[in-house]
Parts: C-alpha cells; sequence; structure tokens
C-alpha cells in the first residue's frame, strides 16, 4: 500500500474528468469510526474534500472522485456544485481537528500530538483512509521548513514515529463544533493505573471524555490512582448521576478525599444521589480531618463479634455484601457494641481447629492502635516502624472507626523526592510550582 | 443465634449509622479553608517573579534617572498585567492545557514555530538578565562572576535534575522578601508625596529615546512573556477550573496590585534617593543613569545605611536564582509542549533529549554570558536592554493571547467581554506600535539620523 501524507496533499490541485484544475484541495473529511455490519471499521473512510477555488470554498463527496493519489486527485464530471459544507455527525476534519491534536497512542500508553497524518488505499477501493499518525520530527520538519522534502515510506508498519490509526485514539473534545462519537473501547482495557497516567498528563476536559467512556468499576480504579484534586476536576465535568455512580465503586476513603475536593453543593449533590450504604461510610470519613488518622483512614473492613466460632465468622464473611479490599485481619468487637477487643489474623481463623474455637481465644489483644484524631504522619510512622499491614483506628470510647491500611499511609511515608517520581507526578511542571502546594 | 449473628455482622461490616461527632455530617473538611489560601499561589507568585534582576534593575533606573515622571506608567501597566493574566488563568482554567499546546492547536505549525523561537529567544534573554543579577548580588559580597555564576548554574541544573528543587525555592521566595525594604525605604527617604501623586495620575511625555526605551523596559519586565506561561501552566497543574475561577481571578488582580505596588516604590525609593541627589541644571534635577548593583543600592541607604548594599544583594539574589531556577524549565517545558516532544524532570536524558537541551542551554548560556569579563560593569545597562527586548516580543504573544481567548469553539461562554478586549488590544497595540518606534530609533541610530531630540 501506498502512503500518502496529508500534510503533501493540502494545496494539491484537483483535476476535472479531463485533467484540468478547477480547485485545490483544502481539507479532508473522514468518518470517524463508522460502524459497518456489526464491527466497527478500524480504519476513517474518506467522506469529501473540502476545497476552495477563487476563495470559495465548497464540498465535493467522496462518490465524484476518480482517481486520488499522492500527484493527482480527479473527479468524475467537468463540473461540481459549489456546495457548502457542512458537517453531518461523526465527520472530522483532518487539519482542523486532528492535525496538531492530542491523541493516545493506546499500545504506547501515552499521549501524543499529531504531525502528520498517512493515508492509504485499501485494495480496491478508489479513496484513500485515514490510516496513520506520524508523530516524527521530519514531519515538523517537512511542514515547517518551506521545501521539507517528501518522505520516503512507503510501506505502513508500526515504528516509533508512525503509529497506526487502530492504536490510536481520538478525543470527540477535540472536535467541539461537532458530536462524535469515539468509544474509547481500546482505552477501557488498559490497566486502571495507566489510565490514571493518562488522565494527569490530559487536560481536565479529555479526562472527563474518557472516564465517561469507561465502565464505573474501570473509571473508580483509575480515579484512585489520581490525586484527589484532579480526579474531582474529572467528576465535575461527569453528569451527576454518573459522578455518584462512579463514587460509589470507589474505595470509601479515596472517595471521601475527591469529594472533600469539590465544591461544597455539589459534594452534597453527589452524595444524596448515591446509595445510601457507600454515601453514609463516606461522610462519616468526610468528618474527620484531612491530616488526622481519621481523614486517612477507611472503613471498609472486617468486623466481627468476639463470641462467633471460626467457622460461622467465615460464613458470616461470604455473606457481607461488599467484599472489603483489605481482609487479612479481622477486626473482633464486643459482642453488641463496637469496642475493639482484638486482632485475628485471617490465616489462624481459617486453619485453626477445632472449628468451633470461638474468635476471642484467635485475636491478640495488646495490639497497638491509633485515635481517629492522631496525626496521620505518625500514624503512618507507627505502621512502618512495626511493619503492619493496617492498624486500627478508634475514638475516645475505644470503638473501632476504622483502619489505616499500609497503601494509604505509603504516601506519607515516602520521602518528597521520590514521591515526586511517582507515576502521578512525572509531569514536570510540578517543580516549577511546587513552593504553591504544601 | 446464627440469623441474629448475621444480622450483626451484615450491619457492622458495613458502616455504623452515626457520625463521631454525632452531630449532622459535614461533606466539607476542615481543611477547605486552605482551599483559598492555596489558590492565593500562582498568580501572587507569577506577579512577584516579575521583580527579578530585570526588574529591579528597570524600576531603579526609572526612579534614579526620571524621579517620578514614570510613576504613570506603573499605573497604566498595572490594568494590563491585571488584564493579560486574568486571560491566560482563564485560558488555563478553561481548557484545562497550557498555553504552547493552545497555540498549537489553534495556529498553523508555522506560526507555532515562530512564536516559539520568540519566546526561546525572550527567556534565553531573561535567564542570562537573572544570571547576571546572581554574579551581581554575589559581587557585592565579594565573589567574583567567574566562580558565583558557574556555581549557581550547575547547583541549580542538579537541584531541578534530581527533583529536589521544592525547598530550595521556598528559600529563594522568601529571600525577596527584602525588597519589602523598598517600602520602608522610600517612606524613610521623604518624597514629596503630593508630587507622587501628581505623577501617578498625569502622564508625563518625553519624547526622547532614553525615555521611550525606559518605558518599553518597564512594560516588558512587568507584563514578562514567560510569566503568562508560567501563570497558565500553574493554573493547570493546580486543577484550576471555571467552577472555582472566581478565586483564581481575584488572586491574579490581587498579585498585579501588589507587585506593580512594590516596584512603584522602587521607583519613589530611588527617586527619593538616587535622583534628588543628582545634578540640578536650570533649576531641575538631571537624573543619573546607574550602571551596578551597588548604584542601585543606594536607594537602600536612607533606612539600612551601612547594610544597604547588603540588604539589597540578597533580595537580588534571592529574586535571581528563583527566576533562574523556574525560567529554563518552563520555556523547555513550555517548547517541548508545542511540538510534543517528551518533557519532564522524570524523564532521562535520552527520553526527552530535546526537553534536556533546551533546559541546559538555557542555564549555560546564562553563566556563559556572565563570565564574560567587563559585563558585570554594565549590569543595568544589559538588563535595560534584555527587557526592552522582552517588551518588544510581548506584542506577538498579547495578540496569540487575545487570538485564543476570543475563539469561541475554544472558550465557549468565557470569551472576552468587550471593556476587557478594548485593555488588552489597546496594550498589544500601543505596545506594537512602542516597538516600532524603538526599532526604527535604533536602525536608524545606527546610521546616525536622530529622528528624536536626545
Amino acid at each position: 500500500m501506498n502512503l500518502m501524507f496529508f500534510s503533501l496533499l493540502v494545496g494539491k490541485s484537483i483535476l476535472d474528468r479531463n485533467g484540468e484544475k478547477i480547485a485545490s484541495l483544502k481539507d479532508l473529511i473522514v468518518r470517524i469510526n463508522p460502524i459497518v455490519g456489526k464491527s466497527e471499521e478500524k480504519y476513517p473512510p474518506l467522506a469529501g474534500i473540502l476545497a476552495h477555488s477563487n476563495s470559495r470554498e465548497f464540498w465535493i463527496p467522496a462518490a465524484q472522485v476518480q482517481e486520488f493519489e499522492q500527484g493527482k486527485i480527479r473527479l468524475y464530471d467537468a463540473k461540481v456544485s459549489l456546495e457548502r459544507f457542512e458537517r453531518r455527525d461523526g465527520e472530522i476534519l483532518l487539519y482542523k481537528d486532528v492535525l496538531d491534536k492530542q491523541l493516545v497512542d493506546v499500545e504506547g500508553r501515552r499521549v501524543i500530538r499529531v504531525n502528520d497524518l498517512a493515508l492509504g488505499n485499501a485494495p480496491n477501493e478508489i479513496t484513500p483512509r485515514l490510516v496513520g499518525v506520524d508523530i516524527s520530527f521530519q514531519a515538523l520538519v517537512r511542514r515547517i521548513l518551506p521545501f521539507g522534502g517528501t518522505p520516503r515510506v512507503s510501506r505502513l508498519s508500526r515504528n516509533e514515529n508512525l503509529l497506526d490509526w487502530a492504536d490510536v485514539e481520538y478525543f470527540a473534545s477535540s472536535a467541539p463544533s461537532v458530536r462524535l462519537n469515539v468509544s474509547h473501547e481500546r482505552l477501557a482495557k488498559m490497566h486502571p493505573v495507566d489510565i490514571a497516567r493518562l488522565l494527569d498528563e490530559l487536560s481536565y476536559v479529555q479526562g472527563a471524555e474518557i472516564v465517561n467512556a469507561l465502565d464505573d468499576e474501570t473509571a473508580a480504579d483509575a480515579l484512585e490512582e489520581m490525586n484527589p484534586d484532579y480526579a474531582a476536576d474529572i467528576l465535575e465535568g461527569l453528569s451527576e448521576d454518573r459522578a455518584a455512580d462512579i463514587l460509589e465503586e470507589m474505595q470509601p476513603d479515596d472517595a471521601a478525599d475527591v469529594i472533600a475536593d469539590l465544591d461544597e453543593n455539589k459534594a452534597q449533590a453527589l452524595l444524596e444521589l448515591m446509595e445510601e450504604e457507600e454515601s453514609e461510610e463516606v461522610r462519616e470519613l468526610l468528618a474527620y480531618d484531612e491530616d488526622a488518622a481519621g481523614g486517612i483512614m477507611t472503613n471498609d473492613f472486617l468486623m466481627l463479634p468476639e463470641n462467633l466460632g471460626a467457622s460461622e465468622a467465615l460464613q458470616a464473611i461470604r455473606e457481607v455484601e461488599t467484599q472489603p479490599e483489605f481482609v487479612d485481619y479481622i477486626y473482633v468487637v464486643e459482642a453488641d457494641s463496637e469496642k475493639l477487643v482484638g486482632v485475628a489474623a485471617l490465616r489462624d481463623v481459617v486453619f485453626c481447629q477445632p472449628r468451633t474455637t470461638l474468635l476471642s481465644e484467635l485475636i491478640v489483644r495488646d495490639y497497638i492502635s491509633m485515635k481517629t484524631d492522631s496525626k496521620a504522619e505518625d500514624a503512618a510512622a507507627v505502621l512502618a516502624d512495626y511493619g503492619f499491614r493496617a492498624l486500627p483506628v478508634l475514638n475516645e470510647e475505644g470503638e473501632i472507626k476504622g483502619i489505616i491500611t499500609f497503601d494509604d499511609a505509603l504516601d506519607l511515608i515516602l520521602p518528597e523526592d521520590l514521591r515526586r517520581r511517582l507515576p502521578n507526578i512525572f509531569k514536570n511542571h510540578r517543580g516549577m510550582v511546587s513552593f504553591v502546594k504544601k | 443465634m446464627a440469623k441474629e449473628n448475621q444480622d450483626k455482622v451484615g450491619n457492622v461490616i458495613t458502616t455504623p449509622n452515626e457520625t463521631p461527632e454525632k452531630n449532622e455530617p459535614r461533606p466539607v473538611r476542615k481543611g477547605r479553608f486552605f482551599f483559598f489560601l492555596g489558590m492565593l499561589g500562582p498568580g501572587l507568585i507569577a506577579a512577584n517573579a516579575g521583580n527579578d534582576a530585570g526588574g529591579i534593575a528597570t524600576y531603579s533606573q526609572m526612579g534614579a534617572q526620571y524621579g517620578y515622571n514614570l510613576l504613570w506608567v506603573m499605573i497604566v501597566i498595572t490594568f494590563s498585567l491585571g488584564v493579560v493574566q486574568e486571560m491566560c488563568a482563564r485560558l488555563g482554567a478553561a481548557t484545562g492545557k497550557g498555553l504552547s499546546a493552545l497555540v498549537r492547536e489553534n495556529f498553523s505549525i508555522r506560526w507555532t514555530t515562530f512564536l516559539m523561537l520568540a519566546l526561546l529567544i525572550a527567556n534565553a534573554g531573561t535567564t542570562i538578565s537573572d544570571f547576571i543579577g546572581i554574579a551581581a548580588a554575589m559581587g557585592i559580597f565579594g565573589v567574583p562572576a567567574w566562580i558565583s555564576a558557574p556555581v549557581a548554574g550547575l547547583t541549580l541544573w542538579f537541584f531541578i535534575a534530581r527533583g529536589s528543587y521544592g525547598r530550595a525555592e521556598k528559600i529563594f521566595l522568601f529571600m525577596t522578601f527584602a525588597f519589602f525594604a523598598y517600602v520602608f525605604a522610600a517612606i524613610v527617604g521623604h518624597p514629596n508625596w503630593g508630587e507622587v501623586i501628581t505623577h501617578s495620575l498625569t502622564p508625563t511625555i518625553k519624547s526622547d529615546s532614553a525615555y521611550i526605551q525606559t518605558i518599553m523596559a518597564a512594560i516588558g519586565t512587568t507584563i514578562t512573556p514567560y510569566m503568562q506561561l508560567f501563570l497558565q501552566s500553574a493554573v493547570v497543574e493546580k486543577g484550576v477550573t471555571m467552577r472555582d475561577y472566581g478565586y483564581q481571578r481575584l488572586e491574579v488582580y490581587l498579585g498585579s496590585i501588589f507587585s506593580n505596588t512594590i516596584s512603584a516604590f522602587i521607583i519613589i525609593a530611588c527617586g527619593a534617593t538616587i535622583f534628588m541627589s543628582s545634578p540640578i541644571v536650570n533649576g531641575e534635577h538631571q537624573g543619573v543613569e546607574i550602571n551596578t548593583a551597588s548604584d542601585a543600592a543606594k536607594a537602600l541607604e536612607p533606612l539600612l545605611g551601612s547594610y544597604a548594599t547588603q540588604v539589597f544583594a540578597l533580595g537580588l539574589l534571592g529574586a535571581s536564582l528563583l527566576a533562574s531556577g523556574v525560567l529554563p524549565l518552563a520555556t523547555s517545558y513550555s517548547i517541548c509542549e508545542a511540538f510534543g516532544f517528551e518533557n519532564g524532570i522524570s524523564f532521562k536524558w535520552k527520553e526527552a533529549p530535546v526537553f534536556w537541551s533546551i533546559f541546559t542551554f538555557l542555564i549555560v548560556a546564562g553563566v556563559g554570558v556572565t563570565i564574560i569579563p567587563g559585563v558585570l560593569d554594565y549590569t543595568v545597562t544589559i538588563l535595560l536592554v534584555i527587557q526592552i527586548v522582552n517588551g518588544m516580543i510581548l506584542p506577538l504573544i498579547l495578540v496569540a493571547i487575545l487570538l485564543l481567548i476570543n475563539k469561541k469553539s475554544l472558550m465557549g461562554k468565557y470569551i472576552n467581554g468587550k471593556i476587557y478586549n478594548i485593555i488588552a488590544w489597546t496594550t498589544a497595540v500601543g505596545v506594537g506600535i512602542l516597538s516600532v518606534i524603538l526599532l526604527t530609533v535604533t536602525i536608524l541610530g545606527l546610521f546616525n539620523i536622530n529622528i528624536l531630540p536626545s
């Protein structure tokens, strides 16, 4: 397949049937992700040419094109109707909406900028399709300098600088004037951490677009990995119903961090929309200061009364509606209160004999705990010093309110320098504004 | 029993229904108040960074040479600065993108290249002026330029490359508080406040080229092109959106007023001291040209006596270090953002060669020019020339900002209002005309043709 570079087509003559120039090419219109039969087409087909002649701008439908090659664009007719171009849904202009814009390189898990576009003819098709994205430095030079030279790429192969269109995803927000349905199907299959990294690099408008296309669970996982402040910006760009659904799926402590960064009215509205159970969990966490142990703890943990036997306990755990993320320890409380008596390792409860052994016999009673208003940093330091995987957090009455898991404490323990290099900080203006932040 | 236990378990594993304080649940944390304080960031810092080496040199010269005559310029510039910075903050908040990314996406690739080149020149100039500032300040403490500049360059490079620049930045920022001394120095210098107010409100127009050059330098150093880039990136980085934009706007305005107030006090302090002690011809003070950092420090003498030069040097050092750290990074970042090159300090040299090259080039250029023997004898003159270049590049950036912010498909309902457009376009066109005049005068001057009385 011969490749044509879009930047070299711009300004080319469009010939009529007799080979006479009738206009020059201004832009190309393609249909993005059209659905043919059941499956989406990978490569957007040409829908038409935006041409101009004598300072008039008009539209030539793809069906009128007889020949389309790098050096030659010829039409069937000798005449064209000077019809003004009006966008239809799903159509984008290569110059206006794609060139110089950002795309996600799904394979490379990064955001790229389009330096040029590659078009190619599929066998038996007259008009070309959009097949590739050139992100090379040469493409920039070619467009900047008046005689930048012609590229000698003849075969489309995925290399560092020429990406297959099927491997990238387009943002509908790059073409604000048209309604587009971009599925982001491939992006949704990425690992949530990778999605979070991408979201960090994108504007909040693009971020909201991506999150909108993810299912609730993936969206929640990705947002958990992000800076809460930025996750809040993205949620603000979604419909309230959708935002509430995503918040429900998030870990309550992460959800609380995000909600705390929202505008007060918006936060209240979202809490109202969430399922009562989840919103209660979040509300409870929100009552704590964010620098206190209560502010970094989660209230999603296993809590059982001390008078249960081992197998009863396991049965009870299985029947829990939402399974907590952290199940290594079971927090054992007095039968009719939430007063913490001791901590049992799940392993001991699973393997102990006889199976009727009461939880009260399996627990460690001299556990180390934090108060809800202890300093978050102290809690993190204790976790690190003792090498625990989690710490219970109690109120003044000795009732357990939540636990701090190691990953929650990680942010506070890591030295600042190291934290700066972690994923969600990999974009550097942070260096410029670090003194603004805490 | 089993049933009861299940219920119990089901109940407790999820959440207890009471909140710890047993009062109404609040969705807002105590930390919320600090949100507002946190917003008081990029604008203030961007504006304060305007008082870097170039700024101090320019404002000192304005006061020393023309007394209070140029105070009106600062009033006019404050409006322009506020409007320009607000536009950049709004661009950032509405689009979530940096200025150079928007330029690339909305202008042709050739215009983008041209603007980025202009920016590179302006910022290279500013970086040089800040390294000169470092050397001049250290010179006061007896450290020669050929030691201080390379050491500062290497240290900054390593601090930033290792990502541990944050704390150093705070120290630099703290050092710039030394410039508050100007406010008190101005008061202690007993200026004629009546005159100060008159000159602030009524423009004095002189048609000699030095006067125009000085105005141009004042514009160039106050509305520095790089500051607009920086402010917008900072707004984007902080995740400010149009929903919480109110605070940001307030902060930008306050920042502009604040930084220009300090600038005005520098002019007043220099006017009350250096200018007032200049020779009198025909009953009028003639003003003096200042050349070195110690000349400029004289304005602080009435307040600080023999410590004046040291305090001045400390402030100058802080401001210069602050800017010479941020500037190369911001410039390199912006240019890479426009062209889609990998950028960020977390990338290795091999992964982001362009980013590191530009960054390193700017620091090397700053150090290189500073260690040329004799440069420090003309500190103020060189800094002024660099600010003039900045001023001449400014209209290009302003026009780009204006075209972007008035683009409906980009900004939606957040495009400029009428008054805004009037102020901003007047600034752009005004500075543009001034640039053309200055350029003409300078070029004709090369052929010894003087169209303006000097």
